[in-house]
Order: C-alpha cells, then sequence, then structure tokens
C-alpha cells in the first residue's frame, strides 16, 4: 500500500534518481504552463493573467481527488502522508517576505529554478538571491529560535480537524470553491482585457 | 463538449462520489491492516520484556509512557508507577492518538497481552510510533518482581485476568510497582526498543 518506501524497495542511489527524474518531470510541467516566465508569474498579481492561480488550484483538486480516492479503495494510506506542522506566525510572516519576494522578482524558488534551467537571466539572478537569502536564514535561525518553534505551533493541523466536519465534506467543498474561484479568475481576466482594448 | 465542461464534471463528480462513500474510518482501516500488524505481532517484534521496561525507566535519554488498559479496579489493586489508565474507547479517539509524542517510547500493558495487542492495533492504524507491549503483561511483571509473600497466584486464571491475589489495593505503592535494578548481574533481555534520535524529517516544499 502507498506511499511507498523508495529507499527501501529501489536502494538509496534510484532513490535519487527517481527523485531527480520527478523534479525534472515537474519543472517541464512548469516550463509548460508558461511559469518559467517571470511577466507571466507577475500578471497574477495585476489581474491580468489568473494561470498561476488556475493552475496551483487544478494541481491542488486533482491531487486531493486523487489522494481521497485512492485512499478509499486501500491503495493508499492517507494517514501515513506527512503534514507539514502549522506554525501560523512564523508561515504568515515567511508568506509575507515570501509574497514580497514573488512580487519583486516574479519568481517563486521552483519556477525561480525553471527559469533558470532555460538559461533566463532574471532566473539566474533569482536564485542568486535566494541562495543569499537561505544562507543569512540559515545563519540568523538561532536568534529567532523560539519565535520560529513556538509562536502559534498548532502542530500537524488539517481542515477537517479545524472545521470539525468530515474528511469528504471538506474535499467536497473546496472542488466547489477552486470552481468558483476559476469562474471568477476568467471573468476578471476578461475585465482586464476589455479595460487594455479600450485603452489602447 | 468542450474540455472545460468535462473538467468541472470530473470534478464535481469525483467530489461527489466521495461525499457519497466516505472515507474508511478506524475500524476499516485497520482491518486492512490486520494481515500486516498480525505479522509483526506473531513475530513477537513488539512486546519488551519486563526488565527492558524496568531498563528504559532508568535511562536518561528515554522519555516512557506507560498506558495501563486494565478495569479500574484491576489497576487500584496494582499498576506501574507512572503508569495512566485509558480505555479502549479513548484511545478509538484520533484526538487522543495524535496528542502522543512521537519522541517517547509508549508501553501498552493489560493483566497478560490481550487487551493491550488490540491497543496496539489501535493505535498503529492511527500511526503512533514507538510503541510496545509489556510482554506477558502485569502478570508478568508481578511474577518476576514481587516477593513471594507480596504475591498469591490466583489457580485457573482466565484470559487477561490479574493472575495473583494481592493483600490490598496498594496501586503503585506495591513493592514491586517500581523495582530498584537488580545490584547483582544486569537481567538478560533481547533488546526490542529502537533508537528514538536521528528520524529523518521528512517534508514537501512549495513549487
Amino acid at each position: 500500500m502507498s506511499p511507498l518506501d523508495i529507499s527501501a524497495s529501489l536502494g538509496h542511489v534510484w532513490q535519487n534518481v527517481f527523485y531527480v527524474l520527478t523534479g525534472v518531470a515537474f519543472g517541464f510541467a512548469l516550463e509548460r504552463a508558461g511559469f518559467g516566465n517571470a511577466r507571466n508569474l507577475a500578471a497574477q498579481f495585476y489581474l491580468k493573467d489568473m494561470r498561476v492561480l488556475k493552475v496551483m488550484f487544478t494541481a491542488i483538486i486533482t491531487a486531493m481527488l486523487l489522494i481521497f480516492w485512492a485512499n478509499l479503495f486501500g491503495l493508499l494510506d492517507a494517514r501515513a502522508l506527512f503534514i507539514n506542522p502549522t506554525h501560523l506566525w512564523p508561515g504568515i510572516l515567511g508568506g509575507l517576505i515570501f509574497g514580497i519576494g514573488f512580487v519583486v522578482g516574479g519568481y517563486c524558488p521552483g519556477t525561480a529554478l525553471v527559469s533558470l534551467a532555460t538559461l533566463k537571466i532574471d532566473g539566474m539572478l533569482f536564485v542568486l538571491g535566494l541562495a543569499i537569502g537561505m544562507f543569512l536564514f540559515g545563519e540568523s535561525i538561532d536568534a529567532m529560535r523560539v519565535f520560529w518553534d513556538t509562536a502559534g505551533n498548532f502542530g500537524e493541523l488539517t481542515l477537517p480537524e479545524v472545521l470539525g466536519l468530515g474528511t469528504e465534506w471538506v474535499v467536497f467543498a473546496v472542488v466547489l470553491m477552486a470552481l468558483a474561484m476559476f469562474w471568477g479568475a476568467e471573468r476578471v481576466e476578461q475585465y482586464f482585457a476589455r479595460k487594455n482594448k479600450g485603452e489602447n | 463538449m468542450n474540455a472545460k465542461i468535462i473538467g468541472v464534471l470530473a470534478a464535481v463528480g469525483a467530489g461527489a462520489g466521495l461525499l457519497v462513500l466516505g472515507q474508511p474510518n478506524l475500524h476499516d482501516r485497520l482491518a486492512r491492516l490486520e494481515p500486516e500488524l498480525n505479522q509483526k505481532i506473531q513475530s513477537r517484534q513488539i512486546q519488551i520484556d519486563p526488565a527492558e521496561l524496568l531498563a528504559l525507566r532508568y535511562e536518561d535519554q528515554v522519555g516512557v509512557r506507560i498506558f495501563d488498559l486494565r478495569s479500574e479496579s484491576d489497576f487500584n489493586l496494582f499498576h506501574l508507577t507512572d503508569a495512566q489508565r485509558v480505555s479502549l474507547e479513548q484511545i478509538s479517539e484520533p484526538a487522543w492518538a495524535k496528542e502522543l509524542s512521537p519522541k517517547q517510547v509508549i508501553v501498552l500493558v493489560s493483566n497478560d497481552e490481550e487487551q493491550a495487542t488490540q491497543a496496539w492495533k489501535l493505535l498503529s492504524t492511527q500511526k503512533v510510533a514507538n510503541l510496545y507491549i509489556l510482554a506477558g503483561g502485569i502478570n508478568a511483571w508481578i511474577e518476576r518482581y514481587a516477593k513471594p509473600d507480596q504475591k498469591k497466584p490466583i489457580a485457573n486464571c482466565k484470559n487477561d485476568q490479574l493472575g495473583f491475589r494481592l493483600p490490598s489495593s496498594l496501586g503503585s505503592r506495591h513493592p514491586a510497582a517500581d523495582p530498584e535494578p537488580s545490584h547483582g548481574p544486569p537481567e538478560k533481555f533481547e533488546k526490542k526498543v529502537k533508537s528514538l534520535g536521528g528520524g529523518k524529517r521528512k517534508a514537501g516544499g512549495c513549487g
């Protein structure tokens, strides 16, 4: 039953080969979605091109539905999946820094690597900045360790637990929410397209 | 029909299907995992010798929590120092299992192994880590650590019943509840509790 222990079944070397191939496939999908171009990504923040929202939420609902259908049929033990612990306040602060970096640089870490792989100069500079930022964070984390480890630490928290609803209800609600967002995103894109035409 | 409409119908259909069929509950998952769990139980990988539990209690680096699955009357008669009484209903609650720290060794005890084994299955299904059963249960513990005048065996003792007649309800004040490790040659046992250090952190990231 999944999740598979790749290291145990394939060995350490093939585990790393598998990780590299998965990363390349992910990067290829991002590139094909147009995420290797900072203009496409930054357009999200100006509400002109909502493809980031659409691609991300399509990925979320596809993965979510596959996970819970696989769990239902006994192909996957969903409880064995890693859940990132919730550190609320560090998460909010990190999200703000991440968001500012995204708007200013036009990339998030994954898409910056995709851009680097296609030899875009802005991508290279973004990855350099990313490396410097990671280094500074690593060197300064001890000074903010208490905040980092304890502020808003809720452990492994899931939406069904927070909302007090069954998993299947939350899954269905997230699907409906994503579809409503897709519809809204298309209306916003059409509005800005009309507005731009009017200005030209 | 265009691709967008097909996508919408597929997503709503898949979501509605889950809503109708639901998700497996604890007992469904237990039924699914039972062969794998039974294999571990039969191979005696998870039943720790009383001497190993005693040694763990004196190890500074290891936090041990002992959960006692027996009835309140048996618990009042005798229990291990720091043991906490819980019921099978309590441990079936996901919120209860979630509170258990993965950095501690958890030992389940019953009079022999029957109830502790049931509890082990329920908690293993909920992915509780470092989970063990006291081999032979409280009966084996009393047999090993109580002095002859502190225990009177009960003849024809049934499964998972306290096998000794104890003079009064001493709970953890019974001398065998917290025996000192032997000052003679160390007790021999097969070490089964795995080291808790160096666990790999599995984490995902964003694109």
